[in-house]
């Protein structure tokens, strides 16, 4: 750097084009000779760039469709990976892909041509292969190279797939071939359609009873021929479990296998890498384990199955380990009083802490089996003798619908009660109290604008059709819907409009014309608003009283406010805030920006609670004289963290979220109360839960 | 990637505005690429990929009457950018069980949360800018100023080894270079602006 000043205004002109030719030519020869001048010239090009970008965006590795991942198998997130590190996994095992001639296929290991990524975990890739001498579309799940280094992990992997090999069983996936010479071992296995069970208790949450006992004795049959061949899976969970497309079979997929990733990071670094909920009591404390390790797995599993949660949770996985070796799950009827008791007794005989108490898988399989026959056909088939003492009204199907129309009746009655309320409280129904065939056509009354109502428009809809369009042509402002018993929606537009977000307070942007389009569903008197104009602040303020079903999708800013519904709501927003008052009956709401704020002024007998919120706060007051005996917290996070619930006393429902997890769903956190499942998410924020002081 | 033609097809009648149908032919170029991507990460067939992104399109064309046509172009582009990724979450999120689902529906709800598909969905659109930014500009230079680039900041090699390869002096490479990742960050940041 001897005789240069290495000035910075250099690479600014050059970059610039401020140079002429002369100066040009020098500052290229200076260049050549000093380092100090190119570190300047990168420097104030790149600026705030991350150089790196150009390499992970451009490079034509890069732009192939190689990224696939699975959700079900990701690892728990403590481990601080994130999602977008995990196509480089992908991406390292294309890379060691054969080059093919085949034009649809990405590469080629051995004799299978690999069309596609299905997913990806903790111990390899699953690849997606046309295995060319049979022509048949298999799977291969490639060992990890990171995995593949560890001689231990090579044998292990060798020996289990081996052992896995031998069992030949509907419900556990069959295993064609295992390479273990190659450089990245691999399985072949059938190529199968459909969803693990994991995604489908996701998505639809818990399974009715005679499908968790169909998949239950299921998997239990499976694990009973596996155990007869002397093999144990370790890690039976319902993300390993797969529900074959159309026939539904459950079928278990890895065993033997995942586990060995956790032997070879385990013993390196102490940390487990998957998620240990479904672990046994005995692998939790590291002891040596037996078949009946898988039952104690499939207990944890049923439990899930009947509740949409895994019966031990806590905010660490070491914390998780605890609670299974030291705790014993919240009774799956608090959860899911759907379940018969007779089924709760088999998810506990399974889950017993020593693994001398559990049955036997094929001691399972039968018991499931008989319970499942029962449930088809209670008059043939009785349940099995020990359960029939537990409960002497053991029906489980009758039971059921006597609870259920137990329910039914007292929401009726409660409705009823709701919506005489509803009218003594509401004097701007009175005009269409009786007529509630009040078939108007539709009509719209404009009043002068005076400070603040500058609108109001009456709407009815004719009877044959419940059915109307309301456009509504306004400055930036508030709209008011407001609807009462009557089939009629009065729709405020008040002015002058409130300034909120702007650059320029005040200043009255451009007409537009947001269209509502407000309707009533014959079976459900509910009333619907889509509203599409996300330009300008929506604010909307609705008075209805049975149902509502509201998207806000998207809207920047606005808020949206309800009051006094007495049936069943549904607020969706992506950035409004969600304020419903003094409502009654069954809520649901979510905004991924938004602030929720519910307050209820009477619980319905079933209500249900559900909110989440992705970056806002949640709070919900109940009635004074509310009990909650249950409450669920589960969190759903996309980009910021999830928070999570502390237990409370029962008698200070003050909850708050303490920790900060990771973007994976997560879920933990009960409350004790009176049988009304609440579910509330939050990823961010925090989300308060209290007794009103009441209205 | 080919083309879509019903999609613009059924484009055309809804947007009157000649800007808008240029910002919606920008937009149609920018991202089909990336619900397409984002497809097949998700494990989707080429056909299939092909499908979903034809189902998003038609979905989104199909809102456009909903859009008032009267603002900046830019929130037009804003509000393209966030209905097409709602669209896209819902259109994956609802495979296979609604796969003939009317094309409207997609657009009805808030997507349904799946954090690794919106990761994916930025990641792809983000590596989507940076193509397209690089078409460009591309133009703007020689070969072997682009090969300079190419081979130092994409293909991660010393600045000596292309150097050497191109037969320039290594001020040359550095110089090649910087004009570039200049040219091109601010190339994608004007589209990241104009999608803000």
């Amino acid at each position: 750097m001897n005789s240069c000043n290495c000035e910075l205004r250099n690479a600014k002109a050059y970059l610039e084009g401020e140079l002429s030719p002369v100066q040009e030519r020098e500052y290229l020869e200076l260049l050549d000779s000093c380092p100090g001048c190119r570190e300047h010239l990168e420097m104030v090009a790149v600026g705030d760039q991350d150089i790196g970008d150009f390499r992970r965006f451009l490079a034509s590795g890069s732009r192939t469709d190689f990224h696939a991942f699975n959700s079900q198998d990701l690892p728990a997130d403590e481990s601080g990976k994130n999602a977008a590190d995990l196509p480089f996994l992908v991406q390292q095992i294309v890379d060691s892909l054969q080059p093919t001639d085949s034009p649809d296929s990405m590469g080629r290991i051995d004799n299978f041509e690999i069309k596609g990524v299905v997913g990806s975990g903790a111990m390899g890739v699953v690849l997606k292969a046309k295995d060319a001498s049979l022509d048949r579309i298999v799977a291969l799940k490639v060992m990890t190279p990171s995995l593949a280094a560890s001689g231990t992990a090579r044998s292990r992997f060798e020996r289990e797939a081996k052992a896995a090999a031998a069992v030949h069983h509907p419900n556990v996936v069959a295993i064609h071939g295992v390479q273990t010479a190659a450089k990245l071992p691999y399985l072949v296995m059938p190529y199968l359609k459909g969803n693990s069970l994991h995604r489908r208790v996701q998505t639809q949450g818990p399974l009715s009873v005679p499908e968790v006992l169909r998949v239950g004795s299921q998997i239990a049959a499976g694990l009973a021929a596996a155990h007869r061949q002397g093999v144990v899976h370790r890690d039976i969970k319902p993300s390993n479990i797969m529900l074959d497309d159309g026939v539904e079979a459950a079928i278990i997929t890895d065993f033997g296998l995942a586990r060995i990733v956790d032997e070879a990071t385990m013993t390196r670094t102490g940390v487990i890498s998957g998620t240990p909920e479904f672990m046994s009591p005995e692998q939790a404390r590291g002891e040596l384990t037996d078949s009946q390790s898988d039952l104690f797995s499939l207990g944890s599993l049923l439990y899930m199955l009947c509740t949409g949660y895994p019966p031990f949770r806590a905010e660490t996985s070491f914390g998780v380990l605890r609670r299974i070796t030291d705790d014993t799950p919240k009774p799956i009827r608090q959860l899911n009083p759907e379940i018969p008791t007779w089924l709760c007794t088999i998810v506990e005989e399974l889950q017993q802490k020593d693994p001398q108490d559990r049955p036997s898988a094929a001691e399972a399989q039968s018991t499931l089996e008989a319970c499942l026959a029962h449930v088809y056909q209670p008059e043939q088939a009785l349940l099995p003798e020990r359960f029939r003492e537990v409960s002497p009204r053991s029906r489980p199907v009758n039971f059921r619908f006597v609870l259920l129309g137990t329910i039914a009746m007292i929401a009726t009655l409660t409705l009823f009660a709701l919506a005489f309320l509803n009218e003594g409280n509401d004097d701007s129904s009175t005009k269409s109290k009786h007529s509630p065939t009040g078939l108007m056509p539709t009509t719209i009354e404009a009043e002068g604008s005076q400070d603040r109502v500058y609108k109001t428009m009456k709407l009815s809809f004719p009877d044959e059709k419940k059915r109307g369009k309301l456009i509504v042509d306004i400055n930036r402002g508030f709209i008011d819907v407001k609807t009462h018993k009557s089939p009629e929606v009065i729709v405020e537009v008040l002015y002058p409009p409130k300034a909120k977000n702007r650059t320029q307070p005040g200043a009255l942007p451009q007409q537009f014309s947001p269209s509502y389009d407000l309707y009533r569903k014959k079976e459900s008197n509910s009333i619907k608003i889509d509203t599409y104009n996300q330009d300008y602040p929506l604010n909307l303020r609705i008075k209805v009283p049975e149902m509502v079903d509201l998207d806000l999708d998207n809207y920047l800013d606005g808020y949206l406010r309800v009051e006094g519904v007495s049936g069943k709501i549904r607020a969706n927003s992506q950035h409004s805030d969600i304020t419903l008052k003094n409502i009654s009956g069954s809520a649901e709401g979510s905004s991924y920006n938004g602030h929720i704020v519910v307050s209820f002024r009477t619980l319905a007998v079933d209500a249900r609670l559900d909110f989440e919120s992705y970056n806002g706060s949640i709070d919900v007051s109940l009635p004074e004289n509310a009990s909650l005996t249950t409450a669920i917290y589960a969190g759903r996070g996309t980009f910021g963290s999830i928070f999570e619930l502390t237990a409370p006393s029962p008698d200070d429902m003050e909850l708050s979220w303490l920790r900060e997890l990771s973007k994976t769903e997560y879920s933990v956190g009960l409350i004790n109360g009176g049988g009304i499942p609440l579910r509330i998410e939050c990823a961010k924020g925090k989300v308060s839960l209290r007794k009103s002081k009441g209205h | 990637m080919q083309d879509i033609p019903e999609t613009r097809a059924s484009l055309v009648l809804r947007i009157r505005d000649p800007n808008d149908q240029q910002a919606w032919n920008e937009f149609v170029r920018l991202y089909q690429p990336v619900v397409y991507r984002v497809a097949r990460s998700r494990g989707l067939q080429e056909a299939d990929s092909m499908d979903l992104v034809q189902t998003v399109f038609v979905a989104i064309a199909g809102s456009i009457g909903k859009w008032s046509p009267r603002d900046e172009r830019t929130r037009f582009r804003n509000w393209l950018l966030r209905v097409a990724k709602n669209a896209t979450l819902n259109a994956l999120t609802r495979r296979p069980q609604a796969q003939v689902a009317e094309a409207a529906d997609l657009l009805d709800e808030v997507a349904a949360p799946d954090p690794q598909s919106e990761t994916l969905i930025e990641l792809e659109y983000r590596r989507q800018l940076f193509i397209r930014a690089s078409e460009m500009v591309r133009g703007d230079f020689t070969e072997d100023t682009w090969r300079a680039f190419e081979l130092t900041a994409v293909e991660g090699f010393s600045s000596e080894a292309a150097a050497q390869e191109l037969g320039k002096s290594i001020g040359t490479i550095y110089a090649a270079r910087s004009r570039i990742i200049k040219r091109l960050s601010e190339a994608v940041h004007n589209l990241e602006e104009q999608y803000k």
